[in-house]
């Protein structure tokens, strides 16, 4: 029954991908190719000074650091239709060097029936609570660093892949009406966890399995309020090279892990005032190897904003990790107390100020230590262009 | 005071309160002349201008026309909206960086914008009534003074 569905699912995912760009070939407007639309090019870059130190002494750092530049394009292609490309580089990012990265964030069509349907096909990033869709458009959010699991600079050392979906291949999405308020819907599909980074082993970036990750989020706006719940589900699959399967070498490779991520986001306005809020918790099937691994992210921001869009905010994010399995046991909790404040100089530059001490609690120890914690100064410019 | 100057000044303040004096500085919701309907409310003005709602009920886009910074009559437009201009701002920039569209031309002062909406088929924009005319279609209008 499940493997019918998934056969279902494989051939609507075909029928979507085979129809759409044939509708656009076939069926674009005598308006829309008479008066072909331009090609826009934009984008936005962020760059800070920070001043990190570690409170148990030892290790302190200055550092400028170009942390993100995007680059869009996006074109109309027809009266319902347009596309958009996405390039991202992050930390200074040089291929001569081997710093940071350089990332095709997103590459997809976009049909538009109305409010209530839009349908996005190729590459792009999914809807998940509030900020994932936006975490990396600096220029219209107020932090520096972003709550943790959204910081694609922190990428290298931490899993951000696990708390959050990264990409999804096809999404449709909208809103309804209902009295006064508007409720918003997006439901996708995108790859498994279970994908090939090793080109020894055949082609990379591409799922292994013949599995899917679905997802979707429903939410309810109302005036200056906004709230939603959301989900995804997908499996991975034992002797993969992901985080999981390395703590349980032994495991054949045809057991599964379901993995499944909630998430929960509510904002609001009043008057002056904002807030953003989020939770994420990520379930693995306990049934299976890996006895109990449970992932836990909240963060609460509050804050002041004038009518000239000055705004500062104090926030405090929370991420729990804890592994249970027959070797050992891991558990490492990051608590992140933050100030910032952003001044817009035009409507297209933005300085940004934020400080935030982390304290890290971890086990087992290294060497002796089991927690740590660390001041962050930093001061950025965020431009768009 | 001397009497011709209190009759003066008498005079100017009836003339300020008259309604013809109101009714020149109100700013009205204009559109272009095919746009389909004849009139509109604050919340539906509020899904175009966020960019929550871009089609007319044919079918045919939205064009939003938008004045030039440090305009009162812009200040007054949002204020009614309920939005400062720099929160507009930011709507506008989330929606271009998400690949969902451009933020609206801008015109400098009343007599363009009204210009602009005449020409442009499907065109939404705000001016001074005092600069409205029958090239457009008036769509709502924000009384100087709200209740």
């Amino acid at each position: 029954m499940r493997r019918n569905n998934q056969h279902l699912l494989r051939l609507l995912l075909t029928g979507l991908l085979i129809a759409g760009p044939a509708y656009l070939t076939l069926a674009p407007s005598a308006e829309a190719q008479r008066h072909a639309a331009p090609l826009r090019i934009f984008g936005y870059f962020q760059s800070q000074f920070y001043h990190q130190e570690w409170l148990g002494g030892g290790g302190d750092q200055n550092s400028f650091q170009l942390q993100q530049l995007n680059l869009m394009l996006q074109k109309d292609l027809a009266r319902r239709w347009t596309a958009f490309v996405n390039f991202e580089v992050v930390n200074n990012f040089s291929s001569f060097r081997d710093w940071g990265s350089f990332n095709l964030e997103e590459a997809w069509i976009r049909w538009r029936f109305d409010n209530r349907l839009s349908l996005r096909l190729g590459l792009q990033i999914p809807t998940f609570n509030n900020l994932n869709t936006i975490k990396n458009r600096t220029p219209v959010i107020p932090y520096i660093i972003r709550p943790l699991p959204y910081e694609r600079s922190f990428e290298e050392f931490i899993r951000i892949d696990e708390y959050i979906p990264q990409q999804a291949y096809v999404q449709a999405f909208g809103w309804l009406p209902i009295g006064s308020a508007k409720i918003d819907y997006a439901a996708y599909l995108g790859n498994s966890a279970n994908i090939n980074e090793d080109s020894d082993l055949g082609q990379t970036g591409i799922d292994t399995t013949d599995l899917l990750l679905f997802g979707g989020r429903i939410g309810m706006r109302w005036g200056d309020f906004k709230a939603g719940a959301s989900i995804t589900y997908d499996e991975y699959v034992l002797g993969n090279s992901v985080a999981i399967i390395e703590m349980e070498p032994e495991q054949p490779s045809t057991n599964k892990v379901p993995r499944l991520r909630l998430g929960g986001d509510l904002s609001f306005r009043l008057g002056p005032i904002f807030s953003e809020n989020e939770i994420i918790n990520v379930r693995y099937d306990e049934s299976g190897p890996v006895s109990d691994l449970d992932i836990l992210f909240y963060y609460l921001t509050l804050g002041v904003a004038t009518d000239e869009g000055v705004q500062v905010y104090a926030s405090y994010w929370r991420t729990d990790e804890s592994l249970v399995t027959d070797i050992e046991d891991l558990d490492l909790t990051l608590d992140i107390y933050g100030l910032g404040i952003v001044v817009p100089v035009s409507g297209a530059f933005f300085y940004k100020a934020q400080y935030a001490r982390v304290e890290q609690e971890f086990k087992p120890d290294v060497n002796g230590v089991t927690s740590q914690a660390i001041n962050y100064f930093s001061m950025a410019i965020s431009v768009s262009f | 005071m001397p009497t011709p100057w209190r009759i003066i000044l008498g005079l100017l303040a009836v003339l300020a309160c008259s309604p013809a004096s109101a009714a020149e500085s109100d700013v009205c919701i204009i559109a272009h002349l095919d746009v389909p309907i004849d009139e509109l409310s604050r919340g539906s003005i509020l899904d175009f201008y966020t960019g929550d709602i871009r089609q007319w009920s044919d079918g045919s886009p939205v064009v939003l026309f938008d004045q030039e910074d440090n305009d009162t009559v812009r200040d007054r437009f949002f204020s009614f909206l309920g939005k400062s201009s720099s929160r507009m701002r930011t709507l506008w920039m989330k929606r271009m960086l998400a690949g969902e569209g451009e933020p609206p031309a801008t015109y400098g002062g009343d007599s363009a914008m009204v210009a602009a909406v005449a020409s442009t088929p499907s065109a939404i924009g705000f001016a001074q009534r005092s600069a409205v005319t029958d090239d457009v279609k008036v769509l709502l209008v924000i009384p100087e003074r709200e209740p």
